[in-house]
């Protein structure tokens, strides 16, 4: 036996699955349509954009939620799910010395690190990659599952992050009912309560906090971002520092659930090509008219209105925010569905193989988007930070998307892995994997085309 | 050992009231306090989690089942339901299962380093822990500056406020920075408001109001505290768990006599430097303006050679005296063989006798009372451990835990009852 033999590789260019690769292309382009705000803007314009008229930048922004938002994370959370049966697989059929498990959470460790250094290094606060390598590592002892188990395990994760979300409204009622309370004691002329008090600091609280613009503080977050890296780093250190473990623990549901559910679809041929046409076509419909339909009442009820927390409140017994989940999966799945029509019928095709580039480096597409976009929006470059308007953020995604569909393409013409991919693959194996594609390989392509 | 100090926060004796302890610095119970915060508070945890490192190893490089790693990683989820469920139901205060469960899930993979690697990761965890609080005491000095300026400016003014220009007024910057520090200075003090509230609310008898006061700091220790801190410490001692199993220094390697020593000198510097190191809080607890205007480090700046070298030195020590004493050790062993029980027991025994919705004993013991009750309560669970292990082959929870991970099921009496 070869001495490489003995060694688990990463799986060969040829045994990859080119619709898996052009879904992750998809997805990965589509989180940017999400994130882009996030890097380009301080969050008191949301609050301005929401309680102002109901201009170009409104509709882009109302375009943004429905459709995308929630649904090209989901994506990619399902192809998270389903690439770690995947890698499961290939390991198993090769037969490696070192146990798969190993592997499987070495890999994620070093997922993991990537996600600190994309957040801190790489000055990215919204990055997922922490979250997923935690997530990922829950996912390992449930992969023999059936897939309609996967299916209520999925459900079960939705299940929690609801309560928990119901159970932050249930509180959120409590401090406006005590509000109104103290309200209605302070007009009849009698003393409040020590409950009723403390609602009304807190409600009074919550609503300086999360839904009033402290000008003076935003500028000064403005300017933290537009200076030097020294400044930018200290600034989301402490950012960083409180969002990280809050959604770590709070809300990591969001992303096992789409995981789960990506481990269910796969195990159903979904994104292998093995489903009919008619369930696509069906996922298509179904996800996308009731999806569209709960996203919209969904976009409405929680940020329609000026941002009416108060008015929020009052009107619904349970929480609006609760429908997110169910339309992001709904969205998720449109969205999957019809990619593979597409590729299916065989339609754009030179933008399928794009995109399968672009999947097949995510990793890399994923980190550079925050790299080219600390660059141009803080000062550690361009210092273009609250500079734009919220539609023009989306000339920036479209540089970007042109850019790394033609670089992914171009790179994978003479690379194997994209850079970041390589570095994660030989940290992973801790054996430097060969990066460049010989030129029979190479070749060979070129005939084939 | 871990019911000595582990119930101290469930019981009512939580951080304020160890200020005001500490600050005495007389009588019965300050020596409890003394003895126990430099020999025993987390010193017992650590040990616990070089334990647990050593498990990881063995689980994951000397075992030969090939379903190892599935069952290794059930049982880390088992442990999180289980944390949840003793922080969150059974309302205690200071649970390792969940803190367990999540390093396990990290950690495991690295067992199969080298002992190098993984010792020179313990010093990397260590200087990260290091690192941070410098940074957090860096930014606090940054805070002190910004006030100390604000004093400087109002000492320009006249000491009489009626002789006061117009002028000499702070602009709402000013004000702020002088709040900032002054509410930051507050935190470090003993607080009587802090310590009434808490026991309002644990004493009173309805579930819902001692749950309320728990949730958020339970959560708290689940999220921010695990991720800023506890990875780091708790992560350092399982390697050090790891590394040292390699290395066979509790094994038959090194005499009993030099583990002894060894255990006695980790143990004693620990306790010296943990004695200095409280010295120096009591400070910060005393006048954190005053600490910080003298020193340039925090006053826990090398906690985590604090710990770990306690944690090896308990564990030096017991693995000299377990190759020479026998007696005692059978009845620990039964304690052994079934930890996950006997700590839940603990736990749940804790929280129900100083709990409102249970006895309603909460803040009524101080440091001598708590002692007594903890060594009462491990009285207990010893004859508990000794009973059950000689009927059955497994502690109910564990046999319960094994099942649920493996599927499997075993017999739970001993065939010869």
């Amino acid at each position: 036996m070869k001495q490489s033999e003995l060694y688990p590789a990463p799986v060969a260019n040829a045994n990859r699955i080119q619709l898996i690769d052009s879904i992750r292309g998809v997805a990965l382009l589509g989180i940017l349509l999400m994130n882009i705000p996030g890097f380009g803007l301080h969050w008191s314009e949301f609050i301005k954009l929401l309680k102002g008229p109901h201009d170009l930048n409104y509709q882009v922004f109302k375009s943004v939620m429905v459709i995308p938002e929630g649904s090209m994370r989901g994506l990619f959370s399902m192809l998270f799910g389903a690439g770690m049966l995947l890698f499961m697989k290939n390991k198993k059929e090769q037969g490696s010395a070192t146990p798969v498990a190993e592997l499987y959470f070495r890999r994620l460790l070093w997922l993991m690190l990537f996600g600190l250094l994309n957040a801190y290094v790489l000055l990215w606060n919204g990055d997922i990659l922490f979250f997923y390598a935690f997530a990922g590592m829950l996912l390992f002892a449930f992969r023999d599952l059936r897939p309609y188990q996967l299916i209520i395990v999925a459900l079960v994760c939705m299940a929690i992050g609801m309560v928990k979300a119901q159970d932050s409204f249930r509180q959120l009622k409590k401090n406006r009912n005590g509000y109104l309370a103290a309200q209605r004691a302070d007009n009849e002329k009698r003393a409040r309560t020590a409950e009723e008090n403390s609602a009304y600091a807190a409600w009074e609280g919550i609503q300086q906090s999360a839904y009033v613009v402290d000008t003076a503080a935003a500028r000064e977050e403005i300017g933290k971002m537009r200076g030097s890296y020294r400044t930018v780093f200290g600034h989301l250190i402490t950012v960083n520092g409180i969002a990280m473990p809050n959604f770590l623990y709070n809300n990591n549901w969001d992303p096992l659930t789409m995981m789960f559910m990506g481990m269910a679809l796969f195990g159903l041929g979904f994104f292998t090509n093995r489903c009919s046409t008619q369930t696509y076509w069906l996922c298509v419909l179904v996800g996308y008219g009731l999806g569209y339909l709960i996203s919209n009442f969904h976009f409405h009820a929680v940020y329609g209105n000026g941002l009416n927390i108060a008015g929020m409140v009052d009107r619904f017994r349970v929480s609006p925010v609760l429908l997110y989940d169910i339309k992001r999966v709904l969205i998720s799945v449109g969205h999957a569905s019809l990619i593979v029509l597409i590729y299916r019928a065989g339609l754009l095709k030179w933008l399928m193989k794009a995109l399968g580039k672009v999947g097949q480096m995510a990793f890399t597409n994923y980190l550079m988007q925050s790299i080219l976009c600390s660059v141009y929006f803080t000062g550690v470059g361009l210092g273009k930070f609250n500079y734009l308007e919220f539609h023009q953020l989306y000339y920036v995604v479209l540089v970007i998307w042109v850019f790394q569909l033609l670089m992914s393409t171009i790179w994978l013409y003479y690379f194997r892995f994209g850079p970041f991919e390589w570095l994660w693959r030989s940290l992973t194996y801790w054996n430097i994997q060969p990066m460049v594609r010989r030129r029979r390989q190479i070749f060979e392509e070129v005939v084939t085309v | 050992m871990l019911t000595l100090t582990g119930s101290w926060e469930t019981a009512g004796l939580g951080k304020h009231a160890q200020l005001a302890l500490a600050q005495e610095q007389k009588g019965l119970d300050y020596w409890v306090y003394l003895f126990s915060r430099l020999l025993l508070h987390q010193k017992i945890a650590a040990v616990l989690l070089l334990v647990f490192g050593i498990s990881l190893f063995k689980t994951v490089i000397e075992s030969k089942d090939k379903n190892r790693f599935d069952f290794l990683l059930r049982r880390q989820l088992w442990f999180l339901i289980l944390g949840v469920v003793n922080a969150l139901i059974f309302l205690y205060r200071g649970d390792l299962l969940f803190f367990i469960g999540v390093l396990g899930i990290l950690f495991f993979v690295l067992a199969r380093l080298t002992v190098r690697t993984q010792l020179s990761l313990v010093i990397l965890f260590c200087l990260i822990w290091i690192g941070r609080q410098y940074w957090y005491y860096s930014d606090d000095r940054d805070l002190h500056g910004k006030y100390a300026a604000v004093l400087a400016i109002e000492k320009q003014w006249p000491r009489d406020t009626a002789q006061r220009a117009a002028s000499d007024t702070l602009t709402s910057k000013q004000a702020t920075d002088k709040a900032t520090w002054e509410q930051i200075a507050q935190t470090k003090k003993y607080d009587s408001a802090a310590v009434a509230g808490a026991r309002a609310a644990m004493r009173s008898t309805t579930y819902s109001t001692n749950f309320n006061h728990v949730l958020n700091p339970v959560k708290n220790e689940q999220t921010f505290w695990i991720f800023r801190e506890g990875i780091w410490l708790g992560g350092m001692m399982i390697l050090l768990g790891m590394a040292s199993n390699q290395a066979r220094f509790f094994s038959k390697r090194f005499s009993s006599s030099f583990k002894l020593i060894w255990g006695l000198f980790a143990l004693g510097t620990a306790a010296g430097w943990g004695y200095l190191q409280m010295d120096l809080s009591r400070m910060v607890a005393t006048d954190y303006t005053a600490y910080i205007s003298r020193f340039n480090i925090p006053a826990n700046l090398f906690y985590p050679l604090e710990i770990g070298l306690s944690a090896f030195g308990w564990i030096s020590i017991l693995a000299a005296l377990a190759d020479k004493i026998v007696f005692p050790w059978r009845a620990l062993t039964a304690v052994g063989s079934m930890p996950l029980t006997i700590y839940m027991m603990q736990c749940l025994a804790t929280s129900l006798f100083f709990s409102g919705y249970g006895f309603d004993f909460y803040g009524m013991y101080s440091a001598g009372g708590l002692l007594l009750f903890g060594l009462e309560l491990n009285l207990l669970l010893i004859a508990f451990a000794a009973v059950w292990t000689h009927y059955f082959n497994a502690g109910p929870l564990e046999y319960l835990l094994t099942r649920a991970i493996t599927g499997t099921t075993s017999t739970l009496i001993h065939e010869t009852v």
